[in-house]
């Protein structure tokens, strides 16, 4: 390396604007890089099968006059059903099981409660949180469980407190205390036990599973054919007003919520997306903010740069000596980043915590991609005009 | 590269002006190498246009300028590059040098390309031209004179074939400015070199073979 003439051509150099250029550039890379990290970590969250998902619709028939006197029915008949799923706007539809027998559940000693309750059934993949004890076969004497977390909370927080000698039992306590359970129907009685196994933050109900309510149903009950009270749907996006004009031409109701809850995700997602486009834009400006810099610092140098070149001096080698320069100088911000960033992460997580407390922030390979991407971007960039202010400046007269 | 030839070369900016009576505007001229030539040109006839054309900096002239068979103005910067690190050397009017920086860093900056001076043999020669110990001072803090022989010394730091000198001692008295030419026509002869030495009078400072009047 010609260490005289690096002297000489960044010797003069002020490097104030690029520094604030890098500055620049580090934070346009930065908050694209964390915003699509986010948007990577929530994407579950935000579109995915879980408790917030906004896919899972439970849709019912609005109760009548008509409904009271019993001349028209809530129920839900096969065509209605097709109907549903024919439109175009759902992607599933399974109607609830209902018991066809009676069920009154009793505590035990020493609270000694006894109530009747009802049980619906559907399928798994409608369910949130399915446990691995959620499962029946014939001849099992307990049945499992899975109880709507709004029915616990109406419980708990509703009826308990409301009762003397009826102590508030925590979740986890519940889970698993065994309970007996009497059922009456048509086809007599019969004496079992069961246990709550879970908890839905999706479905409003007490679930049990598909096999004992078809056993029981048969065995206990009626046996008749089932018609459904209440239906599944799995949509697109349950936010899609095309579906809520569905829903309100047809008199079925569904829970309003889910629906807001649905648009509080979009507000988020289109939070993201501006929040990486600004960031977007940053480093486009950047980029074009650099492009004004080594043009400024090219014809800082002009006079050497005309003078080198009469010496003798090749284009190709004074491009070079500017070039790795600014190459050099670029690996400063890209690396600003790479040091930042696991501090904005940790910042972001220490946020988290106060409300999604067992929610780790992951960092994926494809998000420290980025920054290198950028780097690469610019370098090309920096190539290209750096050789054509170069030439402009050392052959022009 | 045995000879520079110009084939009825006429400057752009002297298009309308230039003597008929001139030796090499619209003429046929050729340059041999190792041949001392003088170019005798009065003020305003372009003589240091000459010298820049020769050296590859001016291209704005109607007729052709002949490397050896290679047209001039077909080569690129970087051929260039190649010939002013090997094959022509100047030393210009207005000097050129960095004025920020010391007589040795002038001299090395065209030492480098070749390494064709140890810094023992630049501070030799700087002896020689009786600027020894200025290597160390700023350019700007010289007289123009010192910084002529820096100049001289930096344009003497390569291996060439064709030394071009424009005005080349007009800051010298007769003492350095023979001295100056006892170094040139030494590094010349080492170089199986020739001078083509412009100046505004005839002078006797080399034996010249070839006197040409712009």
């Amino acid at each position: 390396m010609n260490k005289l003439l690096v002297k000489i051509l960044w010797g003069k150099q002020s490097f104030f604007q690029l520094a604030l250029t890098m500055i620049a550039l580090v934070v346009g890379v930065s908050l694209m890089v964390v915003t699509i990290n986010l948007y990577l970590n929530f994407k579950e969250l935000l579109s995915d099968n879980d408790a917030f998902s906004n896919n899972y619709l439970v849709i019912n028939k609005s109760v009548g006059y008509l409904n009271t006197f019993g001349l028209s029915s809530t129920t839900f008949d096969d065509a209605e059903i097709a109907d549903v799923k024919s439109n175009g706007l759902v992607l599933d539809v399974e109607g609830f099981k209902a018991n066809q027998f009676d069920v009154e559940l009793k505590t035990g000693e020493p609270i000694n409660l006894r109530m009747e309750i009802y049980f619906e059934s559907i399928s798994k993949k409608y369910i949130d949180k399915v446990p691995s004890s959620w499962t029946w076969r014939e001849g099992e004497e307990v049945v499992p469980i899975i109880m709507s977390t709004e029915f616990y909370n109406l419980m708990s927080f509703g009826f308990t407190p409301t009762k003397k000698g009826i102590p508030q039992i925590p979740k986890s306590l519940l889970l698993n205390h065994i309970f007996e359970l009497n059922l009456r129907g048509a086809k007599g009685e019969k004496k079992m036990k069961t246990k709550i196994v879970g908890y839905s933050d999706r479905i409003n109900s007490l679930i049990v599973p598909q096999e004992f309510l078809n056993w029981a149903n048969s065995n206990v009950g009626s046996g008749t054919k089932s018609t459904y009270s209440r239906v599944m749907l799995e949509v697109e996006d349950a936010s899609d007003p095309a579906l809520t004009t569905f829903l309100e031409n047809n008199g079925y109701v569904t829970n309003r919520d889910q629906l807001l809850s649905g648009s509080g995700k979009i507000k988020i997602k289109l939070f993201l997306s501006v929040l990486g486009l600004i960031g977007g834009f940053i480093v486009v400006l950047t980029l074009n903010t650099l492009v004004m810099n080594i043009q400024l610092l090219v014809s800082k140098a002009k006079a050497e740069l005309k003078m080198l070149f009469s010496l003798g001096y090749r284009l190709k080698t004074l491009f070079s000596y500017m070039f790795y320069g600014f190459v050099v100088m670029q690996l400063i911000p890209l690396l600003l980043i790479f040091i930042l960033l696991p501090i904005v992460n940790a910042g972001i997580q220490a946020g988290l915590n106060e409300f999604m407390p067992n929610f780790i922030l992951q960092t994926s390979t494809e998000v420290l991609m980025l920054p290198l991407g950028v780097f690469a971007l610019s370098v090309f960039v920096m190539a290209i005009f750096l050789k054509r202010f170069l030439r402009l400046s050392v052959l022009s007269d | 590269m045995q000879k520079i030839v110009f084939h009825k070369v006429v400057p752009l900016p002297i298009k309308e002006t230039f003597s008929q009576e001139s030796d090499v505007w619209g003429k046929e001229v050729v340059f041999e190498q190792g041949v001392n030539c003088h170019v005798c040109a009065p003020s305003g006839t372009g003589k240091t246009t000459l010298s820049h054309i020769l050296y590859g900096l001016r291209h704005d002239y109607d007729g052709e300028v002949l490397l050896g068979d290679v047209k001039a103005k077909s080569l690129s910067p970087d051929q260039w590059s190649a010939l002013r690190q090997t094959e022509i050397s100047i030393i210009y009017q207005d000097l050129k040098l960095l004025e920020e920086y010391t007589g040795f860093e002038n001299i090395q900056i065209k030492n480098r390309l070749t390494n064709f001076f140890t810094p023992a043999e630049i501070e030799a020669h700087a002896d020689q031209l009786g600027i020894a110990r200025l290597l160390g001072k700023p350019c700007k803090q010289m007289s123009r004179g010192e910084r002529q022989r820096v100049c001289i010394l930096r344009a003497l730091s390569q291996p060439f074939k064709w030394l071009i000198l424009d005005e080349a001692f007009s800051h010298l008295d007769e003492a350095n400015t023979n001295k100056a030419i006892a170094l040139i026509n030494d590094i010349a002869a080492r170089n199986k070199a020739g001078v083509i030495s412009c100046n505004l009078f005839e002078d006797q400072h080399f034996k010249y073979t070839q006197k040409l009047k712009l």
